[in-house]
C-alpha cells in the first residue's frame, strides 16, 4: 500500500485532484464574494494543473529504460521540469515583490492615489462582511484550508520524489509548498482586514515570501540547468570520489576524472593507473561503484554509475649522474663535479638502474650543468656535502644535487662496478 | 605467531623500494626488528634461517612454513587511510580457524578488528534469499569457533556470509568493499592440488598475509 502511494503517477494523481478542488472552490468563492485576490489565486492554480500534467509526462519519459539511442537514459527530462519550475518561481517571486513594494508604498497617504493609478497589480480588498458573518468564515476557510492542503501535499510530493529519485516531483513539491505559503499569507491578509482593518499588512509578509520563493526558484533552476549542461559535480563530491579511489589498494594514480549528474545518479568517467592484474581490476571496479555510490548518498545522489578505464602507469624514467674520479687507480665517487674525471649517466626506469655510460667532465661549471640538463638528469650524486656553488648552479637548472647514500645498493651498482 | 622480526628481501627497483617501505612501516607498527636482505634472490631467501615468529615481506612465498606477507605494490599498511581491519575467509575446513588463531596476537598489537567472510553455494532446496540460510552445518560451526577465538583475544569482529560467484573474486571484492588493507589466509591441509591462496594471489591487488604452517598444527 505504502509502495503504491509512493508511485509518482499516484502522487501526481493526488496533486491533480487537489488542484481541481482548489480551482473550483477558489473561483466559485472568489466570484461569489467579488474577491479578485481569490479569483487570481484560482486562475494561478489552473496553470498549476498544466504544470502537474507536464511533470507526469516527464516522469513517464524519464522512467523509460536505457537504449542504444539513449545510453544514459532520459532522466535529464526531469531536470528540464526542474529548471522550468525554478524559472517560474523566480518570476512569481519578482511579481510578488513588486506587488508588495507598490502595495506598501500605497500605504503612505500622500502616495496612495498616484501609486494606485500606475500599479498594474492593484486589486480589490476582500469583502469579508461583518465580523462573524458567513462570508468571513468562507474566505478564511478557502485561504487557510487551501494553504494547509498545499502544505501536506507538497511535503508528500517532496518525500516521494526524493525516495523515488524523481527530481521533477521534488521541484513540483517545492512549488506546491510555495503555493501554501502564499495561501497562508493571503489568509493573514483576511485576518488583518477583519481584526485590524489593515489588509495591507499582508504585503509585509508577502515580501518575505517573495525572498523565500526567489531562493527556492534559484536553487531549482540552477540544479536543473547544471544537470542539463552536464556541469561537474560540486567540489565536495569530486573530492569524495578522489579520496575513495586513492584509498583503494592497487591504484597508483587517478589519471582522469569527469563526473556529472543525470537525474539523481552521478555518472563518473575515470581513468585509473594500476599495476594490478585484470581479474583484480574487475573486483576493484565493482567495489568502487558501491563505495563511491555510498559516499555520494551524502550529497543527495541515489547512486553512482562509474565508467572506469584502467591503464598501466607511465614508467618513472629518469637519469641520475654520478661524479666519478680515479684515485690511485681505483674508481671513487668524487667530492664535487668539478673535480670528477667523468660523469656516469645512469638510466633509472622505475628506480631500477638498467644502463650506465661515462662522459668526460667538461672543464667549466656552466658547461657541466648544461650537459646534465641536456642529458635529462634528475639528480647528481657526489661524495659528502659537495660544493655550494655547484649545488646552486644545479638548483638553478632544476637538478637535484646531493650526497650519495652508501646504504643504497644502487650506488654500488652504478659507481663501484669497475675498479 | 608473534611477529618479532620482519624480514624483507630488497632489490633496487620500484617494487623493491615499495616492499622495503611496507616492511619498515609494519616493523614500526609492531615494534619488531627489521631484517633487510639487500639484493637477495628467491633462492637466497629460501636458504635464510627463519624463526617461527618471523614475517617475510616478499613478492612470493618461499616456504609454506614461513608466514609471508605479499604487499604487491603497496608501501604501507595504513598509508591509504583504510579501516583498521583485516579480512579472514572462513570455510568448512580448518584453514580459516588456523589463520584466525595464528594472527590474533598480531591483530591485538596492531589494534585491528576482523571481518570474517564466508561464501556459500546456494542450496536449491532452500527458498530464502538470505545467504546465511544456505550455509552448511560445518561452516556454521567454524564461524562460531572463529568468533569464539576473537572473543578470547578481545579482538572485535563482524561476520559476512555471501553467495559469491568465485571464492577468490568474491573475497577480493569483499575486502575492497569493506576497505580492508589486508587479507589473512592459510593453506588448507587437505588440499592436494592448487589453493585458494594461489588464486587470491593471482587476482588480488590487496596485500595478503599467508600464515605459515607449523608441523604440530598438522
Amino acid at each position: 500500500m505504502m509502495k503504491r502511494m509512493r508511485n509518482p503517477f499516484v502522487v501526481m494523481g493526488i496533486v491533480l485532484a487537489m488542484y481541481f478542488v482548489k480551482v473550483s472552490t477558489k473561483l466559485g468563492v472568489g466570484y461569489s464574494i467579488n474577491s479578485t485576490m481569490i479569483q487570481g489565486d484560482g486562475w494561478h492554480n489552473v496553470s498549476d494543473i498544466f504544470e502537474a500534467l507536464m511533470v507526469i509526462v516527464m516522469v513517464w519519459l524519464a522512467a523509460r529504460p536505457r537504449s542504444e539511442e539513449y545510453p544514459l537514459g532520459r532522466k535529464n527530462a526531469e531536470s528540464l521540469v526542474s529548471a522550468a519550475i525554478g524559472a517560474m518561481l523566480i518570476f512569481m517571486a519578482l511579481k510578488l515583490a513588486a506587488e508588495s513594494v507598490l502595495g506598501l508604498l500605497a500605504w503612505i497617504p500622500a502616495l496612495t492615489s498616484s501609486i494606485d493609478a500606475v500599479n498594474p497589480f492593484h486589486r480589490d480588498t476582500l469583502i469579508v462582511g461583518e465580523p462573524g458573518s458567513g462570508l468571513f468564515w468562507l474566505a478564511l476557510a478557502v485561504t487557510g484550508g487551501s494553504g494547509l492542503i498545499s502544505l501536506v501535499v507538497g511535503c508528500y510530493q517532496i518525500s516521494s520524489g526524493k525516495r523515488g529519485g524523481h527530481e521533477s516531483l521534488v521541484a513540483d513539491g517545492n512549488e506546491t509548498l510555495s503555493d501554501s505559503v502564499i495561501e497562508f499569507v493571503t489568509c493573514v491578509g483576511v485576518l488583518s482586514e477583519y481584526f485590524l482593518h489593515q489588509p495591507r499588512l499582508e504585503y509585509v509578509f508577502t515580501l518575505a515570501v517573495a525572498v523565500k520563493l526567489a531562493l527556492t526558484g534559484r536553487e531549482l533552476f540552477c540544479k536543473g540547468f547544471y544537470t542539463l549542461l552536464q556541469r561537474s559535480l560540486d567540489s565536495g563530491a569530486m573530492t569524495s570520489i578522489r579520496d575513495e579511489v586513492i584509498a583503494t589498494c592497487g591504484v597508483v594514480k587517478l589519471a582522469d576524472l569527469k563526473a556529472f549528474r543525470i537525474g539523481d545518479v552521478a555518472i563518473i568517467i575515470m581513468k585509473l593507473h594500476t599495476r594490478a592484474p585484470l581479474s583484480a581490476t574487475r573486483q576493484m571496479k565493482k567495489s568502487l561503484a558501491v563505495r563511491i555510490g555510498r559516499r555520494l548518498q551524502k550529497f543527495g545522489f541515489a547512486g553512482a554509475d562509474p565508467y572506469i578505464r584502467f591503464d598501466a602507469p607511465t614508467p618513472d624514467w629518469h637519469r641520475d649522474a654520478y661524479a666519478i674520479a680515479s684515485i690511485d687507480g681505483e674508481e671513487r665517487i668524487s667530492a664535487s663535479i668539478f673535480s670528477a674525471d667523468r660523469l656516469r649517466f645512469c638510466n633509472v626506469p622505475d628506480g631500477n638502474v638498467t644502463r650506465a655510460s661515462d662522459t668526460q667532465t667538461p672543464s667549466e661549471l656552466p658547461r657541466i650543468v648544461a650537459l646534465l640538463a641536456r642529458k635529462k638528469v634528475r639528480t647528481v650524486l657526489v661524495f659528502g656535502e659537495g660544493v655550494e656553488s655547484e649545488r646552486a648552479a644545479c638548483r638553478a637548472a632544476g637538478i637535484e644535487y646531493r650526497s650519495a647514500d652508501f646504504n643504497d645498493p644502487r650506488v654500488y651498482r652504478c659507481a663501484r662496478r669497475r675498479r | 605467531m608473534d611477529a618479532r622480526r620482519v624480514v624483507v628481501p630488497w632489490k633496487c627497483n620500484r617494487s623493491g623500494d615499495a616492499r622495503l617501505a611496507y616492511a619498515t612501516d609494519l616493523a614500526d607498527m609492531l615494534d619488531a626488528e627489521l631484517e633487510t636482505l639487500p639484493g637477495a634472490s628467491k633462492e637466497d631467501v629460501r636458504l635464510f634461517d627463519f624463526e617461527s615468529d618471523d614475517i617475510l615481506v616478499a613478492p612470493w612465498q618461499v616456504s609454506e612454513d614461513v608466514t609471508t606477507l605479499i604487499p604487491f605494490d603497496e608501501s604501507g599498511l595504513l598509508l591509504r587511510g583504510l579501516e583498521h581491519k583485516v579480512l579472514i575467509p572462513l570455510s568448512g575446513d580448518w584453514s580459516g580457524l588456523y589463520a584466525t588463531r595464528e594472527v590474533m596476537p598480531l591483530l591485538r598489537r596492531l589494534g585491528f578488528s576482523i571481518v570474517f567472510w564466508h561464501s556459500t553455494w546456494r542450496d536449491l532446496r532452500v527458498s530464502s534469499a538470505e545467504p546465511r540460510d544456505h550455509m552448511l552445518a560445518s561452516a556454521k560451526v567454524t564461524e562460531v569457533q572463529a568468533q569464539d577465538i576473537a572473543r578470547e583475544y578481545g579482538v572485535g569482529f563482524e561476520s559476512l556470509v555471501e553467495t559469491a560467484e568465485t571464492i577468490d573474486g568474491g573475497l577480493v571484492f569483499a575486502a575492497c568493499l569493506h576497505r580492508c588493507p589486508l587479507i589473512v589466509m592459510a593453506r588448507g591441509r587437505n588440499t592436494v592440488l592448487g589453493s585458494y591462496v594461489d588464486d587470491v594471489l593471482e587476482g588480488s591487488h590487496i596485500p595478503v598475509l599467508i600464515m605459515g604452517r607449523e608441523a604440530e598444527a598438522y
